[in-house]
């Protein structure tokens, strides 16, 4: 459970943060532009902190399975990650404004997409063969909190990128909700589908 | 971090990580590739399981390792390969060979 504390703890504090920069421009003690960086960066900095303890927690080895194939796609996505979490704070830091606006719900939407499609692809390689048996792993409870966090973070990203460039429009939400579903699909369809052997624990 | 510092200033538990990237590995599967004692190789193992770098699962009689890296400590050790600090070990390892055979 050691491994979970730190990015929940991170998500704990980031998350009252981005709260204190709401409550503050609802009250008018900062402008709506400086908020706006404040959220994106915070939103970046979520992205980073989730990104990096990514490989470490395993979020899709919750079962055994073709290890090193799964790890790989836990690599990327935590790179990806990462990456989408560094461009969000600098440009939440130094572009203007409008650019920010245009620009950090590209980043994550695409980010995002890009790691359902690699997971959904590292599923289908990794698919099962005949007469593969299952057996869960060890550490399972704190793979299912990071899979947790990481569907609240890409909850956020979407609907965060989906109001920055579109508002609050009825059908923006609705888009957000089918790619969180589409997010979904690619873990639960991983879960399924990772081939899991019997092995004899003690 | 000191811990990981740690354990990544060696370059036997450097190389010992990179044999973990291709995928999970037994003791002994890892033990094979270098000349040092089981102790040692033990030692290098707590080291490794202490940072989190690696974790191990015990299946039967064997303990399997598998790398656990977060991004930021991939980037490290990728860096530090990189920079070619496993070729700058290798004379240094050697020297302390010849002063150990010269206090014999």
């Amino acid at each position: 459970m050691k491994r979970v504390t730190t990015p929940t703890l991170g998500f704990l504090a980031i998350t009252a943060v981005m709260m204190v920069i709401a409550l503050a421009q609802r009250s008018g003690s900062i402008d709506r532009a400086f908020a706006f960086r404040g959220i994106v960066a915070c939103l970046g900095l979520m992205t980073l902190l989730a990104g990096n303890f990514l490989p470490k927690l395993r979020p899709l080895a919750l079962r055994e399975g073709r290890a090193t194939r799964i790890a790989g796609a836990e690599r990327r996505a935590g790179w990806m990650l990462v990456l989408m979490g560094l461009a969000l704070v600098v440009l939440a830091l130094l572009a203007p404004v409008e650019l920010t606006r245009a620009i950090a719900p590209i980043v994550a939407l695409v980010g995002v997409g890009w790691i359902e499609l690699d997971w959904i692809w590292a599923a289908w390689l990794s698919r099962p063969t005949p007469g593969e048996a299952a057996v869960s792993r060890s550490g399972g409870e704190q793979r299912i909190i990071a899979a947790w966090l990481l569907f609240g973070l890409a909850y956020l990203l979407v609907t965060a990128s989906l109001k920055f460039t579109f508002g609050s429009a009825g059908w923006a939400r609705d888009l957000g909700a089918w790619i969180m579903v589409g997010f979904a699909f690619a873990y639960s369809v991983m879960q399924v589908l990772v081939p899991r052997q019997k092995k004899k624990c003690t | 971090m000191a811990t990981v510092f740690k354990a990544l200033s060696d370059p036997t538990r450097r190389r010992v990580l990179e044999l973990l990237r291709k995928g999970p590995m037994t003791a002994g599967e890892i033990a094979d590739h270098f000349r040092v004692s089981k102790p040692t190789m033990s030692a290098h193992f707590a080291i490794l399981r202490d940072a989190g770098l690696i974790a191990s699962e015990k299946q039967g009689k064997q303990v399997v390792y598998e790398l656990q890296l977060s991004v930021l400590e991939d980037a490290l050790l990728s860096f530090m390969h990189g920079l070619g600090w496993e070729q700058r070990a290798r004379p240094a390892r050697a020297r302390k060979s010849t002063m150990e055979a010269q206090t014999r």
